[in-house]
């Protein structure tokens, strides 16, 4: 059983296939025994109903003469039977087998096989077929029986439907066979139709949850799978955006009570203990910032896309962030090519991510260190540090070790790479990370350039 | 000086109120915007401080109301939404400038200063930043007790940074500023000015510290040493 399964293909196509040439098969092989089966009955048929005509013609013709009965057949009816060709013959007996008329040459016939019942019957004897009608002429039982040979001109009725089953076959075989055919090009259309769909859907992924399958042009069976699925990606788009509504208002919630809480705590008399309730502020302060940024970036779209200066924003962010880096004891200086470097994006996030990164170098290496961010023509901006750095043998697991170190200091640190990559993600640009133990760190983002024919897909 | 500060919870009302007090500013607390207009209306205030969640509706609706009658008293919003939020929503367009909860009070008042001064209430003649003391009608400058002499570029430049002291004024300002649009400047001409201005800080011993931050501008802080303790 388990061996039969495994010969049925996977394959409708296949199995379509396999199913329609078995089809053919038996088609072929049946079809023409059993065109030659009716052929032979309605032969059969035809022939007794010619012989009875026959028969009853001769019948028609007996006269009484004397108390007995006499045969006169006319002309025309007599030269059928003229000549033994094809076994035509007839013989007309009485009750004791006694021949009152007969056509000529009857010894070749064996009209004694005849039955002589009280009812027209048909026989057979050899080659000949026959029948025996029986009827009353002078008051006594005659019965006019009518044979012919089959062998003769049933070969030519055989021969006829030979040839003609011969010829017919090839016909319908490939009439058949164009089904298949037929059947093959509609499913292999249906099956294009799923796999466009199916490749559509292979592009949906979180950030891309507003892709829908289109309907139009599959057939109307798969339509109910592909609105399924569409509903079933609406459902999921309002969970996420539900999900991002909701930690956006946890964190909205938690902002009130923590301002009055970093207020109230500058009244502790104890500066060691201000201190570190104010850094426990801050840091809690950060953490809800970073996760309303992450709800927010769910909304963001690619539309509101332009074409800005990479460097006048470097220069404002590095701006921005210089107090704080300053204020941790460290460093920071911008390298940029003087020519504008115009990239394509969101002013506002891109401007986030190189400002997370930037923090992040201030939070993660000690007073003295100096941060450099580096701005290059081809849109590319590096965020390098010469800090004690991180070892990992590759860029992706030393991400991948920041991201650790981040969640271990639990400050939030670690959503700011998040808020990045997404960001990164949502600019088609990519973010990449490199450190070496006593070397630093060098954090690079890349943005496609403006013109640069990456214009948003739809 | 006296400010209206309509917040709808009474914990971070109680705190903000008491936190200003200590630093000569008296507030008056509406919860609602209902309670504000009527405060507005029976009193004069130099500032409000506005919180943008209410019960009675968006705060940003008051600002409306406030220009619709020509009112002209500065309006610093206070917001629970993130700081990319509000950009994104656009929110500081109408309230004279915004605060992402939680801040400091020290950041609030030095905010609400700006906010009175661009509005000509606060004629502060006198910049103070750690024993530094600037003069900004007659341009002097005073460390301690002890005046240190400037050229009128360096006053011009001391002037700029002091006003925005704690934040980075772009070398592109500085230059507009200091030699105008006609003059032509050497690539390093700021660099020199600066040097020349952090070495007569130091000289007289001041406690701020003037830092370039290259390819970006410059800024006047509070030493760390001395900031410490």
């Amino acid at each position: 059983m388990k061996q039969v399964m495994k010969l049925w293909p996977r394959s409708l196509i296949a199995r379509i296939l396999l199913l329609e040439l078995g089809a053919i098969v038996v088609v072929a092989v049946v079809l023409p025994m059993l065109l030659t089966w009716f052929l032979r009955t309605e032969a059969r048929r035809v022939q007794h109903r010619n012989l009875t005509h026959q028969a009853r013609a001769i019948a028609a013709n007996l006269r009484i003469a004397g108390n007995r009965p006499v045969l006169h057949l006319p002309h025309d009816l007599a030269r059928i039977y003229a000549s033994p060709y094809d076994g035509r013959a007839f013989v007309i007996v009485d009750g004791g087998a006694q021949v009152v008329a007969a056509s000529p040459d009857l010894e070749q016939v064996p009209w004694h096989h005849a039955p002589r019942g009280d009812r027209s019957a048909s026989f057979r004897a050899g080659a000949f077929v026959g029948i025996s009608l029986p009827v009353r002429a002078a008051g006594q039982p005659l019965w006019v029986i009518v044979t012919q040979d089959q062998a003769v001109p049933g070969a030519i009725l055989d021969d006829v439907m030979h040839a003609f089953v011969r010829r017919f076959d090839p016909v319908l075989i490939a009439v058949l066979l164009l089904l298949p055919v037929i059947n093959s090009l509609l499913i292999a259309r249906l099956v294009f139709a799923v796999r466009a769909a199916s490749h559509r859907a292979e592009t949906i992924g979180a950030q891309t949850l507003e892709v829908r399958l289109e309907e139009r042009g599959l057939p109307l069976e798969v339509v109910p799978l592909a609105r399924a699925t569409n509903d079933l990606l609406a459902r999921l788009q309002a969970s996420f955006r539900n999900q991002a509504e909701f930690v956006a208002n946890v964190a909205h919630e938690l902002r009130t009570p923590l301002a009055a809480h970093r207020l109230e705590l500058d009244a502790v008399a104890d500066p060691a203990l201000r201190g570190r309730l104010r850094d426990s502020a801050d840091r809690l302060a950060h953490v809800v910032a970073q996760l309303q940024d992450l709800a927010t970036l769910e909304a963001v779209t690619r539309d509101r896309f332009v074409a800005f200066d990479a460097g006048e924003l470097a220069r404002s962010i590095v701006a921005e962030q210089a107090p704080s880096i300053f204020a941790g004891g460290q460093t920071i200086a911008l390298d940029a090519p003087d020519a504008p470097v115009m990239i394509r994006g969101d002013r506002v996030l891109a401007g986030l991510a190189l400002a997370n990164l930037i923090s992040n170098a201030g939070r993660h290496t000690p007073a003295g260190t100096h941060v450099r961010v580096e701005l290059d023509a081809d849109g590319t901006i590096a965020v390098r540090d010469d800090g004690p750095g991180i070892a990992a043998s590759d860029p992706e697991q030393a991400l991948q070790r920041y991201w650790r170190a981040d969640h271990r200091r639990s400050d939030g640190a670690g959503l700011g790479l998040s808020i990045v990559r997404r960001i990164m993600e949502v600019h088609r640009g990519t973010l990449a990370v490199a450190s070496r133990p006593g070397e630093g760190a060098c954090f690079t983002l890349c943005f496609p350039l403006a013109g640069s024919g990456s214009t948003s897909r739809s | 000086m006296r400010l209206l500060m309509v917040e709808d919870e009474p914990a971070l009302a109680a705190a903000l109120a008491d936190a200003l007090r200590g630093r000569g500013i008296h507030s008056d607390v509406a919860g609602s915007i209902a309670d504000a207009r009527q405060m507005i209306e029976a009193a004069q205030y130099a500032a409000i401080l506005l919180d943008l969640g209410l019960p009675d509706g968006d705060g940003l609706s008051l600002i409306r109301w406030l220009r619709a009658q020509h009112h002209t008293v500065p309006v610093l919003a206070i917001t629970a939404r993130s700081a990319l939020d509000a950009r994104v929503a656009g929110l500081n367009a109408g309230a004279d400038d915004y605060l992402v909860k939680p801040f400091d009070i020290e950041e609030l008042v030095a905010r609400l200063h700006a906010v009175l001064r661009r509005q000509g209430q606060l004629a502060a003649a006198e910049l103070r930043i750690g024993n530094l003391r600037f003069d900004t009608v007659s341009g002097d400058l005073v460390v301690g007790e002890v005046p240190v002499l400037l050229t009128a570029r360096e006053r011009q430049f001391a002037s700029l940074l002091l006003r925005r002291a704690g934040q980075v004024v772009s070398k592109q300002l500085a230059e507009d500023q200091l030699y105008g649009l006609t003059e032509p400047v050497g690539s390093n001409a700021l660099e020199v000015q600066a040097h020349r201005l952090r070495r007569k800080l130091e000289a007289a011993g001041a406690t701020v510290r003037i830092e370039t931050i290259r390819g970006v501008g410059y800024m006047i802080r509070i030493a760390a040493d001395s900031a410490a303790g």
